[in-house]
């Protein structure tokens, strides 16, 4: 189950997978735990790279990581470090002028809690990011309804600068199944 | 464009009050930005980055009287609209042929929660500080630079217009700094004056329907044994009402909470088995993620611009009280 969790952690599951972890975890707390454990032992291993040497990884993340099956932890220690977010920045005014629409970002290693790539991604061409990522169109229906009451609500945080952004982009594509 | 920022010039207030300003030409700014999207007219279109995503978006803002209407319009794909008054937002969606309204709720004029201890909070989960001088949109720009102080929240970075302080570009990052969220003008003209019919939404809507809330609005959820405890740290909670789910006729609880910057709200529906099991897991918009779990034949789901993680322990964090 460990492995499992921190596949989830990697976003690496099948979906099946992942409804048998959030099962698993729903029904032991002790799970949640150690799901909780691995992202920040994940997100401490990752930023470690970002932190001058010396500075140390936090008490709570070095006695988990004793704790922990070291294989289960490995791929999470420091590896080569993708620029994806830079060079996201830096394609955006190239692409606007080139006005090519689908864009591919780099896939960035070190996204800490990214939610599950579109399982359905292999099989749409292109998957709409804009969408929420769920198969269920009832779901679809209930969140997209949750995120117009909750941009309403929110009152913005800086987050809520693009208020109505998400709503008008949300749908811009219904993938054909 | 305007409440987040309002909500910060809100917080500025609190913060001058209770002398805990240091940096001020931080604060200064965001006051600035503040005070620019709640007073100054404009017409652009700018480019929103998520995931694998590129939208341009145009955006039309005019302020009359102190009331801001707004449109924004997707430029690329169906066209979708949203034409915003202080009264009621509209969403026009081509695709479902349907509009939906939501009426605006009174007390979002006067955001008046926000009390110094969430202030307090805010800067405990956030740094803030003023970055470089630079150039967006053409124009000369103030860097502000918003960091999360851990794994649970966003950070953002900036960009003013040095001029008249309208926000021109603004990144949400993960705490380790990747790009999760961008949205940067490309055009935008300040300060001209704006034809109504430039408010006006463009979608025909002959043959679509209309989706609209209960004019009843939320009520105040007084009676409801439900609790989020055990939040991540820094969340706290703001507004807790009961009201009919957006185009659907059931009964929803809200709790909306925050950390003084980024919001999850919490909606509780009942739910029979048979119709849960699609609605449980992740699943994530841009930088908006949201977690469904069943609780108590309840559906759970928590919904904000944080990481999932955040939505997933808010999501198991709340619990029926006996």
């Amino acid at each position: 189950m460990r492995e499992l969790i921190s596949g989830l952690v990697d976003s690496e599951l099948s979906e099946l997978e992942e409804r048998r972890v959030h099962k698993a975890m729903a029904e032991d707390p002790s799970l949640r735990v150690v799901w909780e454990r691995y992202h920040v032992i994940r997100a401490a291993l990752r930023n470690e790279m970002d932190v001058p040497a010396g500075v140390g990884l936090p008490e709570r993340v070095s006695a988990a990581l004793a704790s922990e099956p070291q294989a289960v932890v490995a791929r999470w220690r420091p590896a080569v470090r993708t620029v994806g977010g830079l060079a996201v920045a830096a394609s955006v005014a190239a692409l606007t002028v080139v006005g090519i629409q689908a864009y591919r970002a780099p896939q960035s290693g070190a996204v800490v809690v990214a939610a599950k790539p579109a399982a359905s991604s292999e099989r749409t061409m292109r998957v709409s990011a804009t969408r929420w990522n769920t198969k269920e169109p009832a779901r679809e229906r209930m969140l997209n309804g949750y995120l117009v009451e909750h941009q309403e609500a929110s009152s913005g945080g800086v987050g809520g600068a693009l208020p109505y952004v998400r709503i008008v982009g949300y749908d811009a594509e219904q993938p054909k199944q | 464009m305007i409440r987040p920022l309002a909500r910060i010039g809100i917080a500025l207030c609190f913060w001058f009050a209770t002398g805990a300003a240091q940096a001020d030409g931080v604060l200064d700014w965001l006051g600035k930005i503040n005070r620019a999207a709640r007073s100054l007219n404009y017409d652009g279109t700018f480019v929103y980055l998520h995931s694998d995503q590129l939208e341009a978006v145009r955006i039309v803002h005019r302020v009359e009287n102190g009331r801001v209407q707004e449109r924004v319009i997707s430029l690329n794909g169906s066209a979708r609209e949203v034409v915003r008054t202080d009264q009621e937002v509209r969403c026009y969606l081509p695709d479902e042929k349907s509009v939906v309204v939501e009426h605006r709720r009174t007390d979002d004029t006067n955001f008046p929660s926000l009390l110094p201890e969430q202030l307090s909070g805010l800067t405990a989960n956030y740094e803030i500080e003023l970055g470089t001088v630079g150039r967006v949109t053409g124009r000369a720009a103030q860097q502000i630079i918003i960091k999360p102080r851990d794994e649970y929240r966003y950070g953002y970075h900036l960009w003013a217009d040095q001029e008249t302080g309208l926000l021109l570009q603004a990144d949400l990052r993960e705490a380790n700094g990747d790009l999760v969220e961008q949205f940067m003008f490309a055009h935008v003209v300040i300060g001209a004056s704006i034809p109504t019919a430039a408010l006006q939404p463009a979608t025909r809507d002959k043959g679509f329907t209309w989706h609209r809330d209960s004019n009843a609005g939320a009520m105040p959820a007084t009676d409801s044994r439900w609790r989020a405890e055990g939040v991540p740290s820094g969340f706290r909670l703001l507004r807790h009402v009961v009201r009919q789910a957006l185009r659907r006729n059931v009964p929803v609880e809200h709790l909306v909470l925050t950390d003084g910057l980024a919001t999850v709200s919490v909606f509780i529906e009942s739910i029979g088995e048979s119709e849960a099991a699609g609605m449980l897991g992740a699943s994530h918009v841009g930088a908006v993620h949201a977690f469904g779990a069943r609780v108590d034949d309840h559906l759970v789901t928590a919904v904000g611009e944080v990481p999932v993680a955040t939505v997933e322990l808010i999501a198991g964090a709340v619990r029926q009280s006996p």
